[in-house]
């Protein structure tokens, strides 16, 4: 399949339906009913490569730990009313089965189109739990960073061409950017598909410099505010500018704010994002080919899926409303 | 309960002991209050009108968590700081003049603040505390006032293309004008505690702390009230502990997890403050254990060489929110039994 100019996909979830229940990493009866409502919506609305929409999913990071049967802990405070569970490392890490190779496959076999295989990433696995077992944080991230490989291995194993490592940690240790990179590398490092890494709320400025050398063909980055900000405003945006990573990578831009309580955003603000982003990062045809379209991050974070559908309208009508006039 | 009640007592007196506190937001839900809490909140963002119900629950849930510090042992509770969004720039919806932008991680951590973006001159809308601060007084005597510290606060903000504001420094005194206009109004509280985490935590947010000696003394001039500036996420140098230790304050807090050597720094200065003993681990490093009591008892024992301890808390590193509320409640314990033998 040929992609147009700035192609558009998802991040990875969407807020679940009601009749979603009990869904902490197993796909079952109705994970699978959303999983397929949802690949429909992405087709008719025209997305070019889909994600699945991770209704199965408890926690991007939890469902991992449980997953190795690690202890998880009671509920933990993200923001405002934003929680997860944490999970405890209390023992060697070893993959009992593969984890996200049943729903990637289900998703896959819904359409003709490309889906995105899903992962979360070492370093945000690690730093998303407790850590009671290893000396090091070196030895308790490339412990994630085989496992995460393992599941990398299967997905290619099952037909994916897009393989995405969530890694929304990537600025939290900013002076472990080796560290990072390092574990990412052991992920991706012979995987012959197109790999991701899609990155988010962080101090970006801090890890910037460290982008171009990530071991992966497409960075996903969440943008929306920083392109609200604008250049003049962004510290982001201005070293964007200077050095652009399209330089380097292909980029996927967040363009749609998910955050809980913010509503949905008209056309010609997203319009405006876009305009923004190019400016920022496009001043080549080459690329301009390298620009991809997204939201900033999963649309679960919305927390209502008739406002995540109208997002997922706004975007793409503003991605065609700036194709139009390029 | 005998002595807790012989330590109140004494405290009422005015007989200073080292006292047991807490450090920022405790953490929200993990019993069935805060558990309905989380969801009516989360109906709240999908649109029903539930907004007596919510803050009627942030009522309950205040007093639950006040009580089930000072049951732990914590002399100087906060208010529990369960409404707000996060610890960094919350006292700004109290204000004109700015409205809340991007989100961004809290330093090293999995928590988010929302960047402020200061387009107008910033102006006191009402109270900062909030109505929470009086249900905690309804339920302890003694609930310190804490706040995010002015510079922490201007360096998790950016100044907008119509900002009245052109420089760090400038937004830095606006805050602190917000804080000082709000302090004059306070009478008879305990504590007010400052939490400034950039004065030494890594990253673009703690750079230009030079500021900070002139923004306090502005800040702080002619106020007649107990203040305590608290840092956490980093270490210190030698220049930083002096600064830190010259600030027009009472008590200043530092993280003792982060750097095991502040010790060291602290034997070999001299002043009269209290200390914030910020030895127990918030869990924010990624690590859950428990730390002994007698390891606690020896390091106390250690600082009474070179700090006053009859001045000084015993507390947390940062906020327990990095933690699940059974474990923050075992720390807080922790905290009150140590706090309650070293004063034996």
């Amino acid at each position: 399949m040929t992609l147009p100019i700035l192609p558009t996909t998802g991040v990875g979830s969407f807020p679940k339906p009601g009749y979603v229940t009990g869904s902490r990493g197993r796909l079952d009866e109705s994970s699978r009913r959303a999983t397929k409502e949802f690949i429909e919506r992405q087709e008719a609305l025209g997305f070019d490569v889909l994600v699945d929409g991770e209704f199965y999913r408890g926690d991007m990071a939890t469902d991992y730990y449980r997953a190795l049967g690690c202890p998880i802990a009671d509920w933990t405070r993200s923001y405002d009313n934003r929680f997860w569970k944490k999970g405890v490392v209390d023992r060697p890490l070893r993959r009992v089965e593969p984890i996200q190779l049943e729903p990637f496959r289900y998703a896959k076999n819904l359409t003709e189109r490309p889906v995105k295989a899903m992962l979360t990433g070492p370093t945000t696995l690690a730093n998303w739990g407790f850590n009671g077992h290893y000396k090091t944080r070196e030895d308790l991230v490339y412990a994630w960073a085989e496992i995460v490989r393992e599941e990398a291995r299967d997905l290619v194993s099952a037909g994916a061409r897009y393989i995405q490592v969530d890694e929304p940690a990537v600025a939290e240790r900013h002076w472990e950017t080796d560290l990072f990179r390092e574990a990412l590398r052991r992920v991706t490092d012979g995987l012959d598909v197109y790999t991701i890494t899609h990155v988010c709320y962080g101090e970006f400025p801090l890890v910037y410099p460290n982008m171009p050398y990530l071991p992966v063909d497409q960075i996903d980055i969440e943008l929306s505010s920083e392109l609200d900000l604008g250049l003049e405003r962004s510290s982001l945006l201005q070293m964007m500018k200077k050095d652009p990573l399209t330089n380097y990578k292909d980029v996927a831009v967040g363009v749609i704010d998910v955050r809980p309580g913010v509503g949905v955003e008209d056309v010609k603000t997203v319009t405006k994002r876009i305009r923004t982003a190019l400016e920022v990062l496009a001043s080549t045809d080459k690329a301009l080919r390298r620009i991809w379209i997204d939201p900033d991050c999963g649309f679960r974070t919305t927390k209502n899926p008739d406002i995540a559908y109208k997002k997922m309208e706004v975007m793409m009508e503003a991605a065609k409303e700036v194709r139009a006039h390029l | 309960m005998v002595l807790a009640l012989e330590r109140r007592a004494s405290s009422l007196r005015g007989r200073y002991k080292m006292k047991a506190t807490l450090v920022g937001p405790y953490p929200r839900i993990g019993s069935e209050c805060g558990d309905k809490l989380r969801k009516e909140l989360n109906r709240s963002y999908e649109g029903a009108d539930n907004a007596e119900l919510v803050q009627s629950l942030m009522k309950d849930l205040t007093r639950e968590v006040v009580k089930e510090m000072v049951s732990a042992g914590v002399d100087l509770p906060n208010c529990g700081l369960i409404s707000v969004h996060d610890e960094l720039t919350w006292p700004l919806e109290y204000a004109d003049g700015v409205e809340f932008g991007g989100m961004k991680k809290i330093f090293h951590t999995n928590t988010h603040f929302r960047e402020a973006i200061v387009n107008d001159k910033i102006r006191r809308k009402e109270s900062l505390l909030g109505d929470l601060f009086g249900t905690a007084l309804e339920v302890h005597p003694t609930v310190k006032v804490e706040f995010p510290g002015p510079y922490t606060m201007a360096k998790h903000s950016v100044l907008g293309k119509d900002s009245p504001y052109r420089s760090l420094e400038e937004l830095a005194e606006a805050y602190a004008k917000l804080f000082r206009e709000e302090l004059s109004e306070l009478k008879g509280v305990s504590l007010v505690q400052f939490n400034e985490p950039s004065i030494i935590a890594l990253g673009t947010r703690s750079e230009n702390r030079s500021m900070v000696p002139e923004l306090y003394r502005k800040m702080l001039n002619g106020l007649n009230l107990p203040i305590a500036l608290w840092t956490f996420y980093g270490k210190y140098s030698r220049e930083l502990v002096d600064m830190l230790l010259s600030l027009p304050v009472d008590v200043i807090g530092f993280d003792f997890v982060w750097d095991p050597n502040i010790d060291d720094l602290l034997s070999k200065t001299s002043h009269g403050k209290g200390i914030g003993i910020g030895l127990i681990d918030s869990g924010d490093r990624g690590y859950v254990q428990f730390e002994a009591l007698d390891q606690i008892l020896d390091r106390l024992a250690k600082l009474k060489g070179y700090v006053d301890l009859d001045k000084s808390f015993l507390s947390s590193n940062a906020t327990l929110e990095h933690l699940p509320r059974d474990y923050a409640r075992r720390k807080a314990a922790l905290i009150g039994e140590a706090t309650r033998r070293i004063n034996q």
